[in-house]
């Protein structure tokens, strides 16, 4: 094989310094000829062993003994270098291609250039100064309309979502996020769940800066004439073969949201993310 | 394509390392925010008077908390607390905070986890006990609910549905059962002294998925109380799996297709190239 590259270079070689001279390889000085003829010789001398035993046989073009070989091995050299060029052609556009993709400043790093500091104290902490022993819940009236997140500079109306077959359907519109009707309302006990596209076929989506959230950050939902706000207590990303059901949709002891979007590893023959970013947020 | 050994392996380390670098840093900042666990308070000793129960932690997580007054009865609401180690302490209601609690305990609590911090049993051999709550999602179409059996005057009970269907039998007086699976719905409780006495009755409406506790208290008449809590709630069907909330648009798209297009192309060039150039080198 070495052997056989050996070769192929010589005769890449011989043709790219003849190239620019004479257009003829018959007036082709000697010394480039020179080169090329141990190997020929080389050929020639193995061509003619393998011929001797028989002497019977009547000589064909005994100045090209290439031609009796097997196609394989005649085509074996522009095979190899063909798929040589090929390979190396192809990942080095994937290459490029993937580094151009990827700069070293991202522009949509966003809040990411400049994090602050995590706020605590989600929850009930501050609730728990009255009187957790009165019992009553606080009661909101009405549907949940709207939801707006300041630090991400989110504003979006919310349309219902339903499960249909099963899996919870995302919002029909790329601009707009969707509460999933069926469920916990945002504000009551329970697992309230919004979602949002995170982009489209053309762009960025409701959710795209879904990402950019951290532990402390305010989502309020309006609900009737009254807004609830919640307070992020952490993000996680999940591949969507492995959901944690029980973690996002399980039964809670307070007043809860989850924020969910697409992320990861775009999957472009099932044109799907390979991962849901759940944003889990606690009244209060 | 010809790297030696060694920078392989070297490259494969550094790599490793990089991964390493990458996972502790992305890990590291939200760990501190992910613990959080609750806490709820109870006075289920029937002969015992009210008291002051004072909550802190052990390495000072949240400020101390003191709730007056605190009656036979009263269960409190969860409290969502950073994870940790608290001591729960009771005093006589209006003892000054500097005297000799009562009683002390600790409560270590894990993230997601829940507990109930109850006074129990009488007076005489009053204690704290810790109990853990599983309020994790129960099997589908199904409710969770459990006794805590705090009533000294029907020392062991038994509880039912008005259908027959059992909830717990024979549960002694400070004792505390697991969760059982029961069907959602509405639900006639029928709570009865083993071996016979006055029956009560608490008609209730139990929620798919959701967790509950019922507490069977003293009633002041002689009888019995029954008192249902809801431990953890959610609404609606749980969905399965994750949501497609992406379309891919802010995704770089695949450099496969030109990848192998160029590919191709160079793999045609080339091998043609050899074809010829070795034609015309043997032609000469």
């Amino acid at each position: 094989m070495a052997d056989r590259a050996d070769a192929a270079a010589d005769y890449v070689a011989v043709g790219v310094a003849s190239v620019p001279g004479a257009l003829s390889w018959h007036r082709r000085p000697a010394s480039a000829r020179v080169r090329v003829a141990p190997v020929e010789a080389a050929r020639v001398e193995v061509a003619v062993r393998i011929r001797a035993p028989a002497p019977g046989k009547p000589r064909e073009e005994p100045d090209h003994p290439v031609r009796d070989k097997g196609l394989w091995r005649r085509a074996a050299l522009p095979v190899v270098a063909a798929a040589l060029a090929a390979f190396v052609v192809g990942t080095t556009y994937v290459a490029v291609a993937n580094r151009a993709d990827r700069p070293a400043t991202d522009p949509d790093l966003g809040r990411w250039a400049a994090t602050g500091a995590v706020a605590e104290g989600a929850g009930n902490a501050g609730r728990a100064a009255g009187d957790p022993f009165a019992g009553a819940g606080v009661a909101v009236p009405g549907e949940p309309t709207r939801i707006r997140i300041k630090t991400i500079g989110l504003d979006s109306p919310l349309e219902t979502l339903h499960v249909v077959e099963g899996a919870l359907q995302p919002p029909k519109r790329f601009d707009r996020a969707g509460w999933y009707a069926d469920g916990t309302v945002p504000g009551d006990t329970g697992p309230a769940v919004i979602a949002g596209h995170v982009d489209s076929k053309a762009g960025p989506a409701i959710f795209y800066r879904l990402r950019e959230l951290v532990p402390g950050d305010k989502v309020e939902v309006q609900r009737g004439g009254s807004v609830v706000t919640f307070t992020v207590t952490r993000t996680a990303w999940y591949p969507k073969n492995a959901f944690p059901t029980d973690a996002v949709y399980g039964p809670t002891p307070d007043r809860q949201l989850r924020l969910i979007t697409c992320g990861g590893v775009f999957n472009h023959a099932l044109r799907s993310y390979r991962d849901n970013l759940v944003v889990y947020a606690v009244a209060g | 394509m010809f790297i030696r050994t060694p920078h392989v392996r070297r490259l494969g380390s550094a790599a490793a390392v990089l991964a390493a670098v990458a996972v502790t840093t992305l890990f590291a900042a939200p760990a501190r925010a992910a613990g959080d666990g609750y806490v709820r308070l109870a006075h289920l000793s029937p002969d015992t008077p009210a008291v002051d129960v004072y909550l802190r932690s052990t390495t000072n997580e949240i400020k101390p908390q003191t709730f007056k007054g605190v009656a036979y009865g009263a269960m409190s609401d969860y409290l969502r607390l950073p994870t940790g180690t608290y001591q729960v302490a009771m005093r006589k209601a209006g003892a000054p905070a500097s005297t000799k609690p009562v009683l002390t305990t600790q409560v270590g609590v894990a993230t997601g986890g829940a507990y109930t911090v109850a006074g129990v049993g009488r007076f005489a051999d009053l204690g704290l006990r810790v109990l853990t709550d599983d309020l994790k999602l129960p099997d589908p179409g199904k409710s969770k609910v459990r006794i805590i059996q705090a009533s000294v005057k029907a020392p062991v009970l038994d509880v039912a549905g008005k259908n027959g269907n059992t909830i717990a039998d024979g549960v002694p007086f400070a004792t505390t059962t697991a969760y059982r699976e029961v069907n959602p719905g509405k639900w006639s409780v029928q709570v009865v002294p083993t071996g016979g006495g006055k029956t009560s009755v608490l008609p209730c409406t139990l929620g798919a998925g959701s967790v509950y506790s019922l507490v069977v208290l003293d009633d002041k008449a002689g009888g019995l109380k029954p008192q249902l809590h809801v431990d953890a709630e959610r609404q609606g069907s749980v969905p399965l799996g994750g949501v497609a909330t992406g379309d891919g648009g802010t995704q770089p798209g695949s450099p496969m297709p030109m990848a192998l297009l160029l590919a191709s192309l160079a793999a045609a060039v080339t091998g043609g190239l050899v074809v010829l150039l070795r034609r015309r080198l043997r032609a000469a």
